[in-house]
Order: structure tokens, then sequence, then C-alpha cells
């Protein structure tokens, strides 16, 4: 697996963690290779967050991509999902769209290569 | 939408407040000591073995440690303004740790090699420099294998320099696949990865050396009369990041105690999550709080003590806050009352101000967790320095990594059994 395989797998990975942690039973998620960028849609459709919540997480993803950040952190994303490492995320995407309906979530993340 | 103007605004007012900084001090080296002064005296900062404790008050009179602390802001401030890096809390605390160490062990000789082995590596991995510059500006911590193999060795001066500059040059070429691998033993919970990192290469480094019959060992060389001065040049610095934070900041600091709810795990890039004048804020409240550290425990304002307030300072941007840095404070003060150490002496002081790596461990599990850390860190920190002979500069990194490594998978026992 190369270094920007391994690096979509964390961001997925700290998404599902994300999602666990807040009570999701049940998860759907997609990564699509489209070539030039990789699509990461992750939903659920019973998700215990509030709306100042989805707030905050809607901010932090919609944070400029960093790449000269994420070789320092990216190894341990996943490992402890809290949502300050929502912003690492929006750090390591181009493009984050957040569908919200309470208590359905869908999140579609875009990274360039 | 990205927040591409926030965030551009944020970059360029602490990238300007590092060059305020650093040209600050240089004027002042030339208001303290005349220029040919300040010249013998970097000269020799050059060529004294770095190895931990060297501080360059000592070595060099505080003009030309000064001098040395304002250029290596000032070209690193260069290579982060031509490299485009974002001044978000990473940058932050690589900034000023580089210029904090500045004042004990990095110099405009020694951390060059580093930098070009990085480069190496960016062309090994054909990806842009600018991706681990920042991890090269923290992998400096070694910048004294350099010195000391250049010039503290008993090779001739253009062999040991060359070998000097060759060690450095694969130090850099190694650090950032090693800091990446290093960071999951902890899992973010020691602030200073590459403390650990350079920690346990140090370590190696140093075997090596010692197989072939190179002495290293740490030594203590210590100024003391500047305690006052350098005490009220913290306490304006500081008070001043707490004006232009509150400036900065839109919702003037209402929402500053929200910072308190981050662990400060990494990630915790404070720049993002409460935005770039609390930010400010909170470097400068740590700032106070260090001092405050430093005063009761009967210490000596010194070049190890700057440089571990200017660190605390920096990752005051990407992790550490009043409420989980003071349990660990609190744990290291408690340890060195009922250890052999001596509460006020340099050595402990930098413990507790550098132990504050630890401070995720007491965001996240509280107050007595963070206080039994510093204690563990405490007793650490004051061995583990003879393993790598001082070459590391981060040795609480080190002392850190291991700590959080054992005891973070002791307290999630009780966690998950809650």
């Amino acid at each position: 697996m190369n270094k920007e395989t391994k690096k979509i797998s964390s961001i997925a990975n700290e998404l599902i963690n994300y999602f666990f942690q807040n009570s999701a039973k049940n998860i759907s998620l997609m990564i699509n290779d489209k070539g030039d960028r990789s699509e990461i849609n992750i939903s659920s459709d019973d998700l215990n967050l509030t709306d100042e919540e989805v707030e905050k997480i809607i901010e932090y993803l919609n944070d400029e991509r960093e790449v000269e950040t994420e070789e320092y952190y990216w190894q341990i994303m996943g490992i402890d999902s809290e949502i300050n490492e929502m912003a690492a995320i929006g750090t390591m995407v181009d493009e984050a769209i957040v569908n919200w309906n309470k208590p359905s979530i869908e999140i579609i993340l875009i990274r360039y290569k | 939408m990205k927040n591409r103007i926030k965030m551009f605004n944020g970059m360029q007012s602490s990238l300007w407040i590092i060059i305020f900084l650093s040209l600050s001090f240089i004027i002042l080296a030339f208001i303290l000591e005349s220029p040919r002064v300040i010249i013998n005296g970097l000269y020799k900062i050059i060529i004294v073995p770095d190895i931990l404790l060297t501080d360059y008050i000592a070595v060099g009179g505080i003009g030309a440690a000064f001098f040395n602390v304002g250029l290596m802001g000032l070209i690193n401030s260069f290579l982060l303004y031509k490299f485009k890096i974002h001044m978000d809390g990473l940058a932050i605390a690589a900034a000023y740790t580089v210029m904090g160490f500045s004042f004990i062990g990095k110099n405009i000789f020694n951390f060059w090699p580093i930098y070009f082995g990085g480069y190496i590596y960016s062309r090994f991995e054909k990806i842009e420099y600018r991706k681990i510059f920042l991890i090269m500006m923290f992998a400096t911590t070694l910048s004294p294998v350099v010195s000391e193999i250049a010039f503290g060795t008993h090779l001739s001066r253009y062999i040991g320099i060359f070998t000097g500059i060759l060690i450095g040059i694969i130090i850099g070429l190694i650090i950032v696949p090693l800091s990446a691998q290093m960071m999951r033993f902890h899992d973010g919970f020691n602030l200073y990865n590459i403390g650990f990192t350079g920690g346990v290469l140090g370590t190696l480094i140093t075997s090596i050396l010692r197989s072939f019959g190179l002495i290293i060992e740490t030594q203590n060389v210590l100024s003391n009369e500047y305690s006052m001065f350098l005490c009220i040049i913290l306490v304006i610095v500081f008070i001043l990041l707490i004006i232009l934070g509150y400036r900065f900041d839109p919702k003037k600091l209402k929402g500053y105690k929200k910072i308190f709810q981050y662990s400060g795990r990494t990630v915790t890039d404070f720049v993002h999550l409460v935005g770039y004048g609390a930010t400010l804020v909170n470097m400068g409240i740590m700032g106070l709080i260090c001092i405050i550290f430093v005063i009761i425990s009967g210490g000596t304002f010194n070049g190890p003590i700057l440089a571990g307030i200017l660190t605390v300072v920096g990752f005051s941007a990407f992790g550490k806050h009043p409420k989980n840095v003071i349990p660990i404070f609190i744990g290291i003060m408690l340890a060195s009352g009922i250890t052999i150490w001596d509460r006020s002496s340099t050595l402990v002081i930098i413990a507790g101000l550098f132990g504050t790596t630890l401070a995720p461990v007491a965001g996240k599990y509280g107050l007595i967790a963070g206080i039994i850390t510093g204690g563990l860190h405490f007793a650490t920190v004051m061995n583990v320095g003879m393993v790598h002979g001082g070459i590391n500069l981060y040795n609480n990194g080190f002392a850190g990594g291991i700590v959080a490594g054992i005891i973070v998978p002791v307290l999630n026992i009780f966690k998950e059994g809650e």
C-alpha cells in the first residue's frame, strides 16, 4: 500500500471511530479513487450529535488544506477520535460537504493527489 | 468553501511576531555588547560541543547568545515564508522551539546539515521539501551531534567537521520515517515526538561513537548573572502576546475557556480550533505561568530556562493550556521534594517546564493522572540523558515518550472499566 492510500485509510478510520464514539449503530463507507483525487463518503442514520457539534464539524472540515503539516501526524489519526481531529482531517482534504438531517449525517470528503 | 482569508491573516501576523522577536534579540545584543565581543562570542558558540546542558550565555556572553537566537529566528522565518508554510499551531511550536533551543545547542552552523539531509530525503521520496520542513525544524534537536563530532572529539579538525556534517545529513535523511514510526509508540500523548525520536536515534549514535572510543558525556555549563534582566524581557514579551491576541480575537476572549475542553493530544491545533487571537492569549498566559513556576521553584533565569519557557509557549498553540499543564508542574514539584534532587536547580526546573510535553495525559485522564505522570516523568528524565550522552536536546521528549508509552495503556485499563 502506498503512502497516499494509507492516508486515505487513516482519514476513513478517524471518521469511523468518531461515528462509533457518538453512538452510531450502522455506518456506510465508500471510497472512490478517481485518478487525480480520492473521494470518501461516509454516512450514518443514527448519530448522537447536537446541531452545535455538527456546526463545529462543518467548520473544522472546511479548514484550508495544509500539505506541510500532515506528514507530522497522519500516522496516529483514528486512534482516539476526538472532535478536534476533525480539524486535522480538514487540513488533509480539499473539499468537504456535510449533509445533516438529525440524526442522519453524510460526509463527503475530496482529497486531490 | 475553505477559510482561506482567515488563515492567511493568521499566518502573516504570526510570522511577523517571530520576525519582530528575532530582530529585538539582535538589537538587544548590540545594545548590550560591542560587535567585536558578539562576533568573538558567536565563534565560541559555534566551536563549543553543544551537548546538554550548554548555556550559550555562559559560553559566548549574552550579546552573542541573543545574536544567535535572533539569527536563527530570522533564517527560519525566511524559510517558513519561502516554503509558504501556514503559521498554524505546529509551525508556531516549531519556530518558538528552534528559537528557544538557540540558547542551548542550536547555532547558525550545526542545523544546516540536518536540513540538507531532509532535502535529500524529499528528493528520494519525490515530495516537496515544504511537506517535511516542520519536521526538519524539530529534527535539529540532534544538532549537537554535528558540533560534538566536529569540535568535541579527538578527531583532527577537518576530519571532525566533515564527519560531523556527514552524520548530520544522515540524521536529516532518516528522521522523517523514524518520527512517524515513533509517534505510534505514545499515540500523540507526548507532544515532543521528535524529542522521543531523537532520543532513540541519539542513543544509537552515541553507542556507536562510544564503541570507537569517542567519549560523549553530559555537561553543565550555566549562566546566572542575567536572571532578573531575562525575566523582565520574558514578562514584556508575554504581556505583548496577550494584548495582541486580545486585539486579534473577534470574540474578545469570550470563547477562551473553550480551550480547556481539549485534551491537547496530537493533533490539537488551537489556531484551527479556537482562532488565532485566543491562541496568542493562551501562549502569553502560559508564558507567565512558566515564569511563576520558575520563581516559586527558586530558580535562576538562564539559557536552558528560556529554552524551556519558549518551547512551552510555542506548544501553547499546539496542545498546552493551563488546565493540562499545571497538574504536570505539581507532580514534578512534589517528586523533586521527596527525591534527592535540588528543587531550585536548573536541571530540575527545566524538567518541569519541558515535562509539560505530557500535558495531554492530564488533559485526557484528569488532575490525579497528570500529577502522577509528572512525578514519573521527573524520575525518568533525570536518568535518561546519560544514555544518549546529551546529544539529543529534547531529552524531556525522549523521557516523555517512554512515560506516555507506559502510562497511557495503564490509565486506559481504568478508563475502559468505568
